[in-house]
């Protein structure tokens, strides 16, 4: 495992969560392009991640929403 | 009727589009769907009182999940620390988008769907709450971590290290369903 393999590790997540600084992200980004173990690790672990969080948003119910819709006019 | 203000017509936009996030978050904390629904009506009435003071550019989905929070631990452990930061209006990044988005256009699959989501939410549930906590809010609602970190009172670093081992958590618990349930799916 390279030092390049390592930062990734040690970055990824905060890479996923959009709290990395640019230079950063390209490093971690050129890194994944030229080692085909962390591109494989990062796109496993952000494809179950982006499924888990879609599947985890689900809507208020039609009923809530028109009542506080209607809390909103009165006020 | 009066005319409403600008700065409650700016809120009661805010308070609409973050309905879904907000009812998500009160589920989160009560556990269930009655009390959730009274969670958020308590916490619209209750800062519909502060609208007026309301400032465009504010991040209001920070100051509405906050409230909502300190109802939550007034009403059920009496705990809260009471006042509601007043530096809601720092600049929020709205957050990676690139992995979150919906990946399931096709009907076939709402069958599928229904058993992830009972699945996930098991493997939620396993977590304790401060590590679900962080999911829900970072994840879920895409707060940054300094705004997350403002809602839960808690340092910055403990979101980033909470959130990391548990997404940990959620990989493991649900790593071979997704294997197993959805390569097999995208051939
Ligand atoms: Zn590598």
């Amino acid at each position: 495992m390279s030092p390049e393999c390592l930062f990734v590790l040690d970055h990824y997540n905060d890479y996923i969560s959009g709290e990395l600084a640019p230079e950063k992200i390209s490093r971690v980004e050129d890194h994944i392009k030229a080692c085909p173990n962390c591109e494989i690790f990062l796109g496993k672990f952000t494809r179950i991640h982006s499924r888990t969080v879609g599947l985890l948003r689900a809507p208020a119910p039609p009923a809530l929403r028109k009542s506080i819709s209607s809390l909103l006019e009165k006020v | 009727m009066n005319t409403k203000s600008e700065n409650r017509l700016a809120f009661e936009n805010e308070v609409m589009s973050n309905l879904d996030s907000m009812y998500r978050y009160a589920l989160h904390l009560v556990r269930n769907q009655e009390d959730a629904g009274d969670l958020v009506q308590e916490t619209c009435a209750r800062s519909l009182k502060a609208a007026d003071k309301f400032k465009r550019g504010t991040n209001a989905r920070a100051w509405l999940f906050a409230i909502m929070r300190n109802i939550f631990f007034n009403q059920h452990r009496a705990k809260s620390k009471g006042e509601i930061p007043s530096d809601w209006t720092d600049e929020v990044e709205s957050g990676d988008q690139r992995f979150t988005g919906s990946v399931w256009p096709q009907p076939f699959e709402m069958f599928l769907r229904d058993m992830m989501r009972e699945d996930i939410d098991k493997a939620m549930a396993e977590l304790s709450i401060d590590f679900r906590s962080v999911v829900l809010l970072c994840d879920v609602e895409g707060f940054s971590y300094a705004d997350t970190a403002k809602i839960l009172e808690i340092p910055v670093g403990t979101v980033r290290s909470r959130l990391h081992r548990a997404r940990a958590s959620l990989q493991k618990m649900l790593s071979q369903w997704f294997n197993e349930g959805l390569e097999a799916n995208e051939s």
